[in-house]
């Protein structure tokens, strides 16, 4: 599934004002290839999350479009999309990301469950695959931050999703941890899945197949 | 059952200090809600209760006894006493303008002491020309009460075919009376030639005041009932005017007083009802907007992995409806056990008779506390959860990382 964003464009009102408007992306024209990892990299605050999330459906653009194989994403309505997202997309979010009453394989099962699937076993060969089977009956409060993140991988990629977007992914990872990670999001690439990572760890470029940078809400492609 | 429909009750079970709060809190509300409502119901129940017993419009009694209100320590306040006057009134007072119906009834109080069972109060009635006492005491007890058979009140610690001695002699029991939340719980019933008899047991033991009166030919009250449409306090005034050394006490004036605190009483429990129904919604407003804030990020996620805004308005509002449930019923069994335990005691410092109403009123002060606290918590909520399912799940997830 290849995404494409025409003219997308992000203004936000500053707090305590309405005539203080900030420009968090600036319009511009963006492909995600199918079969490829795209990175953005910029500094914090200069917009990249933003267009991430823009990308992802899950925050509305000022202006713009964006479509999945020719599907205009926000003409959708909120039925239509939550269900596209669970089987579309998958989105590894900044920071902790966890519904605390739910042990760790209940977190990576959620979206499979949502739809009246079991995901069990999907659930079990992801948590294997990022290390951390022995944690299924964990609580998410237990859990360090990196074994949080890993957590929060596994249930983004449960469901083999076309279409992946990580903000940070390797943040709090050791780095051992972080080639793990890097790894299966290349190897989903590789099987079709386009992949958007939003990063600041240069490391991580070597896994790239194209670069952006994001400067104050501009992008401009390095790579 | 799929994970996402479980969520309200993992979230209950699985967070059991944040539960046990929001649990308590709305608990609170249901225990005022529906404990206000019965203490109210069961104060009016008493009333009615206690005007279905004394059954006549108007108490003729001997004039010294009305001078000590005697009558009233008897009727409604549970006391012991007895007075006695001539039987000949009872026909004198028929014969005034304006009765319709009367019947005596005799007294007599029994002691604390070796002579008798307990110290109890003891009413002997006339089967031939009762309307007040009978009606009632038939749907607790069939058939006539034969000589020496009595009938106890719900509280006396007695039941049918036990014997109870009075100054000596033996009487059975033919039947226990149902509740009724009055000073007639703790009475004893009897034709009036069993009481007699007793009375007369009473005398022979040296153990009755009136020593000098013969129980055949007195009588302690005489109940009347006025014809349709006669003024009750004026045919009262022509009974005390037409017959000499009595005092004619209209039933409706005994229990003003009565009326009077169950009104004061209604007021203060009805505001204190509002105040709390009041407080405890503003706390359920406070509580749930931090309970909601808390978990922004949480319900954020669920909306990214595919749980839409309609299915997480349904969970949210799923679990603060269970905790309303449950904070309901516990609140509703709390305030049920409490007036079960202590309407003795409560009845006693309010000094007023209490009945709990039936059980198809009960049942229904059940559901609308168990509704008003529903209500309070989907209202408290309604707005956060509004606002937190509309929201931008992107701006949503960079709260609070």
């Amino acid at each position: 599934m290849e995404v494409i964003a025409q003219q997308i464009r992000k203004e936000f009102i500053r707090a305590g004002s309405q005539t203080n408007i900030f420009t968090a992306v600036a319009p511009c024209d963006f492909l995600i290839p199918a079969g490829q990892v795209t990175m953005i990299h910029g500094r914090s605050g200069s917009g990249k999350s933003t267009m991430l999330n823009l990308l992802a459906g899950i925050l509305h653009p000022t202006e713009g479009k964006v479509f999945y194989d020719g599907a205009d994403l926000y003409a959708m309505k909120d039925e239509e999309l939550s269900g596209f997202r669970n089987r579309h997309i998958g989105y590894v979010p900044q920071g902790r990301s966890a519904v605390f009453s739910l042990n760790v394989l209940e977190n990576v099962m959620l979206p499979y469950t949502l739809y009246e699937e079991d995901g069990r076993n999907a659930a079990r060969r992801m948590l294997e695959r990022f290390g951390i089977a022995d944690l299924s009956e964990v609580m998410p409060d237990r859990l360090s931050g990196g074994e949080l993140r890993r957590m929060a991988i596994a249930r983004a990629l449960v469901r083999k999703p076309e279409v992946i977007f990580a903000d940070e992914p390797t943040g709090d990872l050791d780095d051992e941890n972080t080639e793990a990670v890097l790894d299966s999001l290349c190897q989903l690439a590789r099987e079709g899945a386009a992949v958007l990572i939003v990063t600041h760890e240069e490391d991580a470029f070597a896994y790239a197949d194209r670069i952006f940078a994001m400067n104050a809400g501009t992008l401009s492609q390095e790579r | 059952m799929q994970i996402f429909r479980k969520l309200p009750l993992l979230n209950i079970l699985r967070k059991p200090v944040r539960s046990a709060i929001l649990l308590c809190l709305t608990a609170v509300l249901s225990f005022t809600v529906f404990g206000g409502a019965l203490m109210v119901s069961s104060l009016r129940s008493g009333m009615t209760s206690l005007k279905e017993r004394l059954g006549a419009d108007i108490m003729v009694i001997p004039e010294e006894a009305a001078e000590k209100k005697n009558l009233e320590e008897i009727v409604l306040q549970g006391q012991t006493g007895y007075f006695y006057m001539e039987d000949t009134v009872t026909k004198a007072v028929a014969d005034v303008e304006g009765t319709k119906q009367v019947s005596d009834q005799i007294f007599l109080a029994s002691l604390a002491a070796s002579c008798c069972s307990a110290k109890v109060q003891l009413i002997g009635f006339d089967p031939e020309t009762d309307f007040t006492v009978l009606p009632w005491i038939r749907r607790s007890c069939s058939g006539q009460l034969k000589k020496m058979e009595v009938v106890v009140g719900h509280d006396i610690v007695s039941d049918e075919g036990d014997t109870l001695t009075f100054y000596g002699t033996d009487c059975i029991v033919a039947g226990k009376l149902t509740r009724t939340g009055t000073s007639y719980d703790h009475c004893v019933f009897a034709g009036a030639d069993t009481i007699r008899e007793l009375t007369m047991s009473s005398i022979g033991k040296n153990l009755n005041q009136f020593k000098e009166v013969d129980p055949n030919h007195v009588v302690s009250c005489v109940l009347v009932q006025a014809e349709e449409g006669i003024e009750i306090d004026a045919l009262a005034e022509r009974i005390q005017a037409s017959v000499p050394g009595v005092c004619a006490v209209p039933t409706s004036g005994m229990i003003a007083g009565i009326s009077g605190n169950l009104l004061g009483i209604s007021h203060i429990v009805r505001i204190m009802t509002a105040v709390i129904l009041i407080l405890a919604f503003l706390i359920m407003m406070i509580v749930f907007t931090m309970l909601i804030n808390e978990r922004k990020r949480e319900y954020a996620l669920l909306r990214v992995v595919g749980v839409s805004r309609v299915s997480l308005r349904r969970s949210v509002m799923s679990e603060i409806l269970l905790i309303c449930l449950a904070g309901a019923a516990a609140g509703i069994c709390a305030a049920l056990l409490v007036e079960i335990l202590f309407a003795g005691a409560l009845q006693g410092t309010l000094d007023m008779p209490m009945l709990m109403p039936g059980a198809g009123s009960v049942i229904s002060y059940m559901l609308s506390a168990a509704l008003t606290v529903v209500a309070a918590g989907i209202l408290s909520s309604f707005w956060n959860v509004n606002r937190v399912s509309s929201g931008e799940i992107g701006l949503a997830l960079r709260q609070e990382r």
